[in-house]
């Protein structure tokens, strides 16, 4: 129960606000099945063995073994396994569809967001998204490595110095969200954090107009 | 008694499978970086780490092979035929995890 009250909160990913997050979201709880299902038979072969002492000793060690080391994680572990890659092929921003692109650049300890389908206007530790579209963050860094993470909207990717990584997220509905640095990136690490605002289409090209001003007016 | 010892550089085998899945991870990371940051064609990555991957496998099911047919030293008595059982098993175990943990890269997706 303690676990479960952590649930909810803008830097949740179990309550995911988009496809990437959702499906990311999914997955552990599957994963968490899973991880429960091998616990519960584990703890009940431990309490047969305890509570009824000889039980089982008519099984040889090696069946044990073949039935508990092998037979038991496969037929719990593969599956999950297959689940996770194919969950994995899901979330990755394949060439072919073209989304918008918006600019991700970090550096100690600031995020600069460039929007090149905007006139390349730029924002700063805010990050403007139409809701209900798809977009690809391009990211990257301009001094150490940093990673770029919105947890209700999507996984979690690296800045790399000199290397673009991309990562293609949605978010569903209008609304504030946080997103934070993800690798430890110098003493400003913690306090590198920026907000997402989601637009309603029909208000998006306003409302990044008034923040790139914003962001312009300070120097 | 059980004889001589087993010499203390045998141990080394209990590691040998896993030492071939660690190189297998480093060389199937590195190929699949380098593939993609110079744009190799996927079919062409693709078939390299097939190749790095079956390099490995083979490697893992000759030592397997060999050491599964090999007969223990009698004057090393019990030890050496445990030792050598044990190392089979890991070279098993070993075989099963680099299929189960590298066959993927040949199927899901090489670059973006």
């Amino acid at each position: 129960m303690a676990a479960l009250c952590g649930c909810s909160g803008p830097l949740s990913t179990l309550d995911p606000s988009g496809p990437s997050a959702a499906s990311i979201a999914t997955l552990w709880w599957v994963m968490l099945a899973g991880a429960g299902v091998l616990f519960a038979l584990v703890l009940t072969l431990f309490l047969l063995v305890i509570l009824r002492p000889g039980w089982g000793s008519r099984l040889p060690p090696s069946r044990w073994i073949t039935l508990g080391g092998l037979a038991l994680p496969a037929v719990i572990l593969l599956p999950l396994l297959c689940y996770g890659l194919l969950a994995g092929e899901r979330l990755l921003p394949l060439p072919g569809h073209s989304p918008p692109r918006i600019e991700a650049v970090a550096r100690q300890w600031v995020w600069t967001f460039r929007y090149p389908d905007r006139g390349n206007v730029e924002t700063t530790n805010v990050l403007h998204l139409p809701a209900g579209t798809p977009v690809d963050i391009d990211v990257s860094s301009e001094d150490v490595i940093h990673a770029f993470w919105v947890p209700r909207l999507a996984g979690k990717i690296d800045a790399v110095p000199g290397q673009v990584n991309h990562l293609r997220l949605q978010a569903d509905t209008p609304g504030r969200y946080e997103g934070q640095c993800n690798e430890f990136c110098g003493v400003g690490h913690a306090r590198m954090h920026f907000v997402v605002i989601v637009d309603r289409p029909a208000d998006y090209p306003a409302a990044l107009a008034g923040a790139a001003a914003t962001t312009k007016a300070e120097p | 008694m059980n004889g001589r010892p087993v010499p203390p550089r045998r141990l080394w085998l209990l590691a040998a499978g896993f030492l071939v899945w660690c190189s297998a991870l480093v060389v199937l990371y590195a190929l699949h970086a380098i593939g993609c940051a110079f744009g190799w064609q996927a079919g062409a990555l693709r078939w390299s780490l097939a190749i790095v991957l079956l390099v490995h496998l083979i490697a893992i099911a000759w030592m397997w092979r060999h050491l599964a047919t090999a007969r223990p030293d009698p004057e090393l008595g019990q030890a050496a035929v445990f030792l050598q059982t044990v190392v089979v098993w890991t070279l098993i175990a070993a075989l099963v995890a680099t299929v189960i943990t590298f066959a993927p890269s040949l199927v899901l997706k090489t670059c973006i």
